[in-house]
């Protein structure tokens, strides 16, 4: 998808002063996506006929000590991208922030939960049809072609990640196939990842300037997220289940 | 009780003669329906309209038989390798097959629609998949009056201002209880 | 009245009950149907509370359906006269109890249309799909075991079927435990007692409903059941429902033990609220101590009637026994920091709440309509009432 924001007019005119205001727009515009760019990691688009493989594990880097309390930028952007909202006890939601303080009385802080993306998915074990699968590249999903609807994964998982559906959908974003009776839970926004793009969380937090969300490739050692997994202290929420997950934390 | 042979008797005559008047009496209520075939019937016959491309990606003949086994080849594919060409993508499918009128595959005139209730076969892709092509442009100028009028407001109501001229299409898959 | 007469009245009222059962059953099936096309929004199941009401009476109808069949095992595999006398009744009811239990579950999937799916697409490493295995083996080899027992010439083989069958539902209930002894992630589940236990809880629940079923019988007939053979079916009573008491304190003596478990048990059974009530009044109280004081009372434990109220009484212990398993062991929020207070707009950090609605009580009475309809249409059609024979037993129970 093209980068230009600036809606630039097609008329013939005066070509020369026209081709100036576009340098310089195309500069203002590079200059406005800069940051971003740094926390994005390149080498990133895959050929559409090509498989995901696992030479690739696609990971998140959160710094909850960059997450405002009282933020949710980043659950706005995935309700907007998949196409769902409201908080009632059976809506579905892919990403939650979640506040914690330390007991007795001390620090607290809030960071975004979603699905964890383990390399070993409860979810996955659980599932009696395969429907929860584990692609190769890391990211944990559900076939929803397959997926009967028992539910079995929303009881397995240790992270509360999975929403079912509960009512019957209408006017689902293309990209984002989602239907009543289905388990669904976040797909690191799948169909984003496989153009080349940023899931639409990390995005947004970028966007809004608070960079609490990196996202990479955990199996390039080249890449920001690995710089900072190795360097950084780090760690897995519920770290003792030995699930080796794919969102990391820092600061908590 | 009756001895087992007069009721082995019974049961030759009586019911053998009942059984075959219903044979005729369902023979002959079907051979004159073919009457009616030709002339509208009571289905609707499907509605084929020219999609947007130049051609499909396979021949008709084979499209109409195996379309099927297509897409669930293809949706493995996408799902679990994520292999997206655009030929066999579901959104291609929406995109050149949508209705010109009312944008949509669904719907008394809907290109997947109209032969499934036709074949009688039940259709719940578009449970799950939007029915509607994707917008070309995210920033239409009508982008803003995105709310879809009627249907289910709530829980599902979507984001994205991609309804702008749509009219409103009534959510009919394949059976109305699905 | 003579014969004729109560023949006349037996069959109106067999008519009566199965037109009755059959009813239930439809308004069940309506349920299941309401909830599929609405989807589950008009259940109180929610994104917290997955499994709930029809849950619970399937899984009580599934172990129950495994241990009713222990009856039958005792008689083919361990030789016991009055109990081989009992062994078609008992697989019977193993039968109809495990197709109204699977019904349920079924019924209630987000996709129902998709049981094709769910039976020809198995991952194996999943409990369930084992489950799917087998269930589905389950009924073949026990009609296989109630072919060797009705069929004359088959009789010979009724030990084989029966050793197969015995051993077939271990596994099965070990499966049905493992559902929930297999998650790590929930407070309740996660341990290996689980599985056991449910073996217990089976052989407990199975002979409740077979003793209220078997005493329905008897009066519809108007047959009187021998108290020898009463006394040795209260006896094994009382010994299952201590036995799932001594699983029950383990359980909780152990989750005690660790500190980490303590806020789980507190929830349970301190300030849970329905959950800490079900478990003290239903379980404890009506479910155990009230029926074993029954059983093993010198006068009244030999009295029919008050082992059927025991029976009963079992059966409601059962039911509320397993809304703490299933829906309190999920109301108990998920401990994703350990030592920090969590809050979230997903519900973490608090008590999750349940509010069943109709449908899902629908939906469960109409399994165990299923499960009495199919027993009462079997045992008018085919020979499933035990007949003792009394030469081998002697009037104090042994033989």
């Amino acid at each position: 998808m093209s980068n230009n924001a600036d809606n630039t007019p097609n008329d013939k005119e005066q070509p020369n002063s026209r081709r100036q205001f576009l340098g310089w727009g195309m500069a203002m515009a590079g200059l406005a996506i800069a940051p971003g760019i740094t926390l994005f990691d390149p080498a990133h688009g895959r050929a559409p006929e090509e498989a995901a493989s696992s030479k690739v594990r696609w990971g998140m880097l959160i710094d909850s000590s960059k997450c405002a309390t009282g933020c949710d930028d980043c659950v706005s952007a995935c309700g907007k991208e998949n196409g769902f909202s409201g908080s009632r006890e059976t809506d579905s939601q892919w990403i939650r922030k979640v506040e914690i303080k330390h007991l007795p009385a001390g620090h607290s802080h809030s960071l975004p939960m979603m699905c964890q993306h383990c390399e070993h998915p409860p979810c996955v074990d659980v599932c009696p049809t395969g429907a929860s699968f584990k692609r190769d590249d890391g990211i944990v999903l559900v076939d929803r072609h397959i997926c009967i609807g028992c539910r079995y994964c929303m009881m397995a998982c240790p992270y509360k990640a999975r929403s079912f559906v509960h009512e019957e959908l209408h006017d689902q974003n293309p990209d984002v196939p989602r239907g009543k009776g289905c388990v669904e839970s976040c797909t690191l926004c799948v169909h984003r990842v496989d153009r080349g793009g940023q899931p639409a969380c990390a995005d947004a937090c970028t966007a809004a300037g608070h960079d609490a969300i990196l996202f990479g490739d955990l199996n390039d050692p080249s890449s920001e997220i690995s710089k900072r997994i190795a360097t950084l202290a780090t760690t897995q929420v519920r770290a003792d289940l030995g699930l080796n997950v794919g969102v990391r934390y820092q600061g908590i | 009780m009756v001895s087992l042979a007069k009721l082995r008797v019974m049961l030759t005559w009586r019911w053998g003669a009942v059984l075959a008047t219903l044979l005729a009496v369902s023979t002959l209520a079907v051979a004159s329906n073919d009457e009616h075939e030709s002339s509208g019937g009571r289905v609707a016959k499907p509605v084929y309209e020219e999609g947007k491309g130049d051609k499909c990606v396979r021949d008709d003949a084979y499209m109409r038989r195996h379309h099927m086994e297509e897409l669930k080849h293809h949706r493995n594919e996408t799902m679990r390798k994520g292999i997206r060409t655009t030929e066999f993508s579901l959104q291609n499918c929406v995109d050149c097959h949508a209705n010109k009128k009312t944008n949509s595959v669904l719907g008394k005139d809907g290109f997947c629609q109209s032969c499934h209730t036709y074949a009688a076969v039940t259709l719940d892709c578009f449970e799950c998949h939007a029915s509607k092509p994707k917008a070309a442009t995210p920033f239409h100028p009508l982008a803003g009056k995105g709310q879809k009028a009627g249907g289910e407001a709530g829980v599902a109501t979507t984001m994205h201002q991609q309804m702008q001229a749509t009219p409103v299409e009534p959510n009919t898959t394949g059976g109305a209880s699905k | 009245m003579n014969i004729e007469v109560f023949r006349k009245f037996e069959e109106k009222a067999f008519y009566a009950l199965v037109g009755f059962l059959g009813l239930v059953a439809l308004v069940g099936f309506g349920a299941a149907h309401y909830m599929e096309t609405h989807g589950h929004v008009v259940t109180g199941m929610t994104n917290q509370v997955v499994w709930g009401i029809p849950h619970v009476f399937a899984i009580f109808l599934i172990v129950a359906a495994s241990g009713v069949l222990n009856i039958a095992s005792i008689g083919s595999v361990f030789g016991k006269p009055i109990y081989k006398a009992r062994a078609p009744l008992s697989a019977l009811l193993a039968i109809a109890m495990l197709a109204g239990g699977l019904a349920v579950l079924m019924l209630d999937l987000g996709r129902p249309d998709r049981l094709i799916i769910a039976m020809t697409y198995l991952n194996f490493k999943s409990v369930f799909a084992w489950n799917v295995i087998l269930y589905t083996g389950f009924f073949t080899i026990v009609a296989v075991y109630l072919w060797t027992m009705m069929e004359r010439k088959m009789k010979k083989y009724t030990i084989d079927a029966g050793f197969t069958a015995f051993i077939w539902r271990i596994i099965l209930t070990t499966g049905t435990g493992s559902i929930f002894g297999f998650l790590v992630a929930r407070q309740a589940y996660g341990s290996a007692l689980l599985a056991p236990m449910f073996i217990i809880m089976s052989f407990s629940y199975g002979l409740a409903v077979f003793i209220v079923v078997q005493s329905v019988m008897y009066r519809w007939i108007g047959l009187t059941l021998n108290p020898a053979i009463v006394r040795r079916l209260k006896n094994l009573l009382a010994t299952f429902v201590a036995a799932v008491l001594y699983f029950t304190i383990v359980y909780h003596i152990t989750n005690l033990y660790f500190t980490k478990q303590h806020e789980f048990e507190r929830f349970i059974l301190l300030d849970g609220g329905v959950y800490t009530n079900l478990f003290w009044i239903g379980q404890i109280m009506l479910g155990t101590l009230l029926p074993l004081a029954l059983l093993l009372h010198p006068t009244k434990g030999e009295n029919c009637v008050y082992v059927i109220w025991a029976a009963l009484l079992v059966i409601i212990g059962a039911f509320a026994q397993l809304y703490v398993i299933i829906i309190g062991g999920q109301a108990f929020p998920l401990d994703l920091f350990p030592g920090m207070s969590q809050s979230s707009s997903f519900f973490d950090g608090v008590i999750h709440g349940y509010s069943p609605t109709l449908p899902e009580f629908l939906l469960g009475i109409g399994g165990v309509a299923i499960a009495l309809l199919i027993t009462t249409i079997a045992v008018r059609v085919l020979k499933f009432v035990p007949h003792d024979d009394f030469h081998h037993i002697t009037p104090d129970g042994s033989d």
